[in-house]
């Protein structure tokens, strides 16, 4: 609204402006028309000076030379009519030749002797002019000029007179006298419609004027005495002369007429003393002038320009006011998400403050205020170290605000800020920092999230997970007893399986191997006997020898299926050496088996890394489809490592199933028994290796 | 007379060596005894020509028996006789110091031929057990020898063949087929890198597989 008004100033001062330098500018124009006009006022009256005086001097020189006429003289001297006839030829010679008005002679007396209007009606002869002021002073021996009111012809004109001189002794004996009209002075003047000119004699009368009404009024009122005098003199008739009706200032340079104001430039009149010229010109006339087509062309530019600056300025404050309600929206704009952003600030449920370079507090949201239980103008300006424990406050001072004023952030502080009534609030402080122009740091956003209550869930967490810890450790100590009873049952079993297998081999191999052996020695016995005795029975023995071998054979296979005597006889190596070549002479597979100088190793071992490699010889036979099978028996770091390794088609490890079916966790239950393990590495199509990996422990051995 | 002690656990079997043995004419058993240490105890109360040493007995098997004999008395000849066919078995015997080696189920047949010759001086091996000596005299040195690369029966193929048998020689004593006999020879002259059979000859002497 401000600014409306404020454009609205602007816009009067603009046109009010446009206003005053139009006035100036017409003032000045004035003042200079006014000095213009002046200029050419003076010019003027010196002009018409000029003029009026070469007019009325214009007969000064002629009737010194009609003076000096000798018929004149002569005449005067003899009155002689043909002398007569001689000067009125003269006179009117002189009066067509020089176009005055008339000529005539004067006697010492003052009586006209002789006139070239001799024939008018109002003719000068015998009339006397001695009171004429001319004819005095032409009878004084000089010249003479006067201006006056013809006393017959009732004409007004220029009167000029010359002595005729006596030739004898020098002395005035008449006069000529040549009278122009003055009438066409004021013909010949040229004057404008406002221009008034006057001849003023010294008593004030105006005698030529343009101003046909001014004639023969006074400048001023004239006083009884001087109308008698001017009565008297008869020059400018009988009277009476009123007033103009000038009224003339005490500079005399100013005079107002009626409505009609003056301006006046006198001059005096050169051989007419006391004689003026007056120049009346009418200021309002020269400003009429002058600023008539000044007001013609300004006016309407002044009109356009006020026109053109009113609708700049409707403009202008059209864009103004556009602008200014952009402006406006964009504050209103601002303004909101100022108190969005403050209340968002205040409202969010986490403490919030900042602190300058000091770390002296700058501001606090409500909820920080809240949860410390300060006002506000408790602690601004105070240092936030002030609102915490010692700890935290040394942590602060010495650790977290140095770096962080340093590096401009710090996540997840853990302070401890103490509440005003004591109560301590662990927090995680993250802060970020605001930084000027130049870098500097001016002020930190912090952000601290109250941790005591999580602090607490956290210990009860913690707690529960403790608990939870112990359960499930308890619950792995049982699983473990239990999988360690299971593991010793399932060695046990396997012992025992083991035992039995071994009983029963070594049953079958021995006692029924040696019955069977005995029975054979006796078939061969019986043979040998009846062999010359009885051919047929000897046949007969010889037949149960086949059958006994038959048996031996088979009582063989199975003890050594059920257990090999190498195993336990002989030991791993060889056990593993027979089984290698039984392997390859049963299957056809080629079977490489090598080995490092292997120690003497437990039965439990021993069995295990048979029965793996069994296995494993087994699977290659059986599912791999080898070609060749490697059995590598090595000492490696401490440890007895068996290797059976195929070129068979390989399998899938990770396959469940596939692993299931080779006999891979039995494989692994013989290993883990033993506190060995068990790995095997196959890709299809890339053989398998099995590895059996324990270490030569006292137990092992 | 050669003077025989005889050692085996089970007593019928024992009883049926000891007829094989006398029924001979020209042996006699002077000692039986049916268990290892026993049979140490007899050698030494009846000194004995010969010992035939069962392998399994209860207290000391036989294998210990003849190492302990072949110090108490060097002079005494050991022939294993047991129920295991096995070479591991021969070899152990034959490094124990046995002199032979036969398998009870043989002893009808070969019992007295075996006493005998060992008794003339000699060895008594089966053919097969002397295969399995020899390959373990020529792998004794383990890790520095071509024969590593060769597998049991290669080796057994190889030193038949270096001791001029014809494959259906070998096939019938491994009981094996001829094809699978060749097969086992194209693949060991492949392994071992030679062309016909006097080199295999060479190679095995040289490996010492077989004596010059």
């Amino acid at each position: 609204m401000r600014l409306r008004v404020i454009l609205v100033v602007l816009c009067l001062l603009a046109v009010s402006s446009a206003l005053v330098g139009g006035h100036l500018y017409y003032g000045a124009l004035r003042q200079a028309a006014f000095a213009e006009a002046e200029r050419q006022a003076l010019m003027r009256v010196e002009n018409l000076k000029k003029q009026i005086v070469a007019f009325i001097s214009d007969n000064r020189r002629p009737v010194q030379t009609l003076a000096r006429m000798d018929p004149l003289t002569a005449f005067l001297k003899n009155p002689d009519p043909d002398l007569l006839v001689q000067v009125n030829g003269l006179l009117d010679g002189f009066q067509q030749t020089l176009g005055v008005e008339v000529c005539y002679l004067m006697d010492r007396t003052g009586l006209t002797l002789a006139s070239s209007n001799r024939a008018a009606p109002d003719s000068f002869v015998g009339q006397n002019f001695a009171f004429r002021p001319y004819f005095r002073d032409a009878m004084a021996g000089g010249e003479g000029n006067y201006l006056a009111l013809g006393v017959t012809s009732g004409r007004r004109g220029v009167y000029h007179s010359f002595p005729i001189l006596n030739p004898d002794d020098g002395s005035p004996v008449g006069a000529a006298v040549i009278k122009a009209s003055v009438d066409k002075v004021e013909q010949e003047l040229h004057l404008g419609p406002t221009e008034r000119v006057m001849v003023v004699d010294p008593q004030g009368v105006v005698f030529v004027s343009n101003h046909r009404h001014w004639r023969f009024k006074t400048l001023t009122p004239l006083s009884a005495n001087q109308a008698g005098v001017l009565t008297e003199s008869r020059q400018f008739g009988r009277g009476p002369w009123p007033w103009t009706g000038l009224t003339i200032d005490d500079t005399g340079q100013e005079a107002v007429a009626a409505d009609q104001h003056f301006r006046i430039y006198a001059r005096a009149l050169d051989g007419y003393p006391g004689w003026q010229v007056l120049f009346l010109n009418n200021p309002d006339a020269v400003v009429e002038a002058v600023a008539g087509p000044l007001l013609r062309f300004t006016g309407p530019a002044v009109m356009i320009a006020c026109v053109l600056i009113g609708a700049v300025v409707m403009l202008l404050y059209r864009k103004a006011s556009h602008e200014i309600r952009l402006r406006q929206e964009a504050e209103t704009a601002l303004r909101r998400s100022d108190e969005r952003y403050r209340s968002l600030y205040h409202n969010t449920p986490a403490m919030l403050h900042s602190v300058d370079p000091q770390g002296r507090l700058l501001s606090v949201s409500d909820f920080w205020a809240d949860t410390l239980g300060y006002a506000r103008h408790e602690v601004i300006g105070r240092p936030i170290t002030a609102f915490m424990t010692p700890e935290s406050r040394c942590f602060a001072e010495q650790q977290v605000m140095p770096a962080f004023f340093q590096t401009g952030r710090c996540k997840d502080v853990a302070y401890r800020f103490v509440k005003k009534g004591g109560q301590p609030v662990d927090v995680a402080l993250s802060a970020i920092a605001e930084r000027d122009r130049e870098g500097r740091i001016v002020r930190s956003l912090s952000v601290s999230i109250d941790m005591t209550e999580r602090k607490k869930d956290q210990a009860a967490l913690e707690q529960a997970k403790e608990q939870l810890d112990r359960y499930s450790k308890d619950l792995e100590r049982l699983v473990d007893q239990r999988t360690d009873q299971l593991r010793r049952l399932s060695a046990a079993i396997l012992s025992s399986q083991e035992k039995e297998r071994a009983a029963i081999a070594r049953e079958l191999h021995d006692e029924l191997g040696q019955v069977l052996t005995a029975l054979r020695m006796e078939a061969v016995w019986l043979n040998e006997r009846l062999k010359t005795i009885d051919p047929r029975a000897a046949a007969r023995a010889l037949t149960m020898v086949g059958l006994i071998d038959k048996n031996i054979e088979d009582v063989r296979g199975l003890a050594v299926r059920l257990r090999p005597g190498v195993l336990d006889d002989l030991g791993l190596v060889d056990a593993l050496e027979w089984v290698t070549a039984d392997f390859e002479r049963r299957t056809g597979i080629l079977c490489l088996f090598d080995h490092d100088p292997i120690p003497e190793v437990g039965e439990a071992l021993a069995t295990a890394a048979y029965r793996i490699a069994q296995e494993a010889l087994t699977n290659a036979a059986r599912h791999a489809g080898a070609a060749q099978v490697k059995v590598q028996l090595r000492i490696e770091d401490q440890s007895l490592a068996l290797t059976v390794s195929d070129n068979g088609k390989g399998f899938d490890p990770l396959q469940e199933s596939v692993s299931q079916g080779l006999g891979m966790a039995g494989m692994r239950e013989r290993a883990g028994l033993i506190g060995g393990s068990l790995t095997v590495v196959s890709k299809p199509g890339a053989g398998a290796t099995v590895l059996f990996r324990v270490p030569l422990t006292e137990v092992a051995l | 007379m050669i003077r025989v002690l005889l050692a085996d656990d089970h007593a019928i079997v024992r009883a049926g060596l000891r007829r094989i043995i006398e029924e001979s004419g020209d042996m006699e058993v002077v000692a039986e005894a049916d268990t290892g240490k026993g049979a140490i105890a007899q050698a030494q109360a009846h000194l004995p020509d010969m010992a035939v040493i069962d392998i399994t007995m209860p207290d000391m098997d036989g294998l210990e028996v003849t190492a302990r004999l072949a110090d108490l008395r060097p002079d005494l000849p050991v022939l294993i006789l047991t129920m295991h066919e096995e070479d591991q078995y021969v070899v152990r015997a034959v490094e124990a110091g046995a002199r032979g080696y036969i398998t009870k189920q043989s002893a009808p047949e070969q019992l007295v031929k075996a006493i005998r010759q060992i008794h003339g001086g000699k060895r008594y091996l089966s053919a097969r057990a002397a295969d399995a000596l020899a390959l373990r005299v020529a792998l004794g040195v383990k890790g520095q020898s071509p024969l590593d690369s060769l597998s049991r029966r290669e080796l057994e193929v190889l030193r038949r063949l270096a001791l001029g048998h014809t494959n259906r020689e070998i096939a019938s004593a491994y009981n094996i087929s001829i094809k699978t006999v060749d097969t086992y020879r194209f693949r060991l002259l492949k392994k071992l890198n030679l062309r016909n059979n006097a080199e295999v000859s060479r190679f095995a002497i040289q490996n010492r597989l077989i004596d010059p």
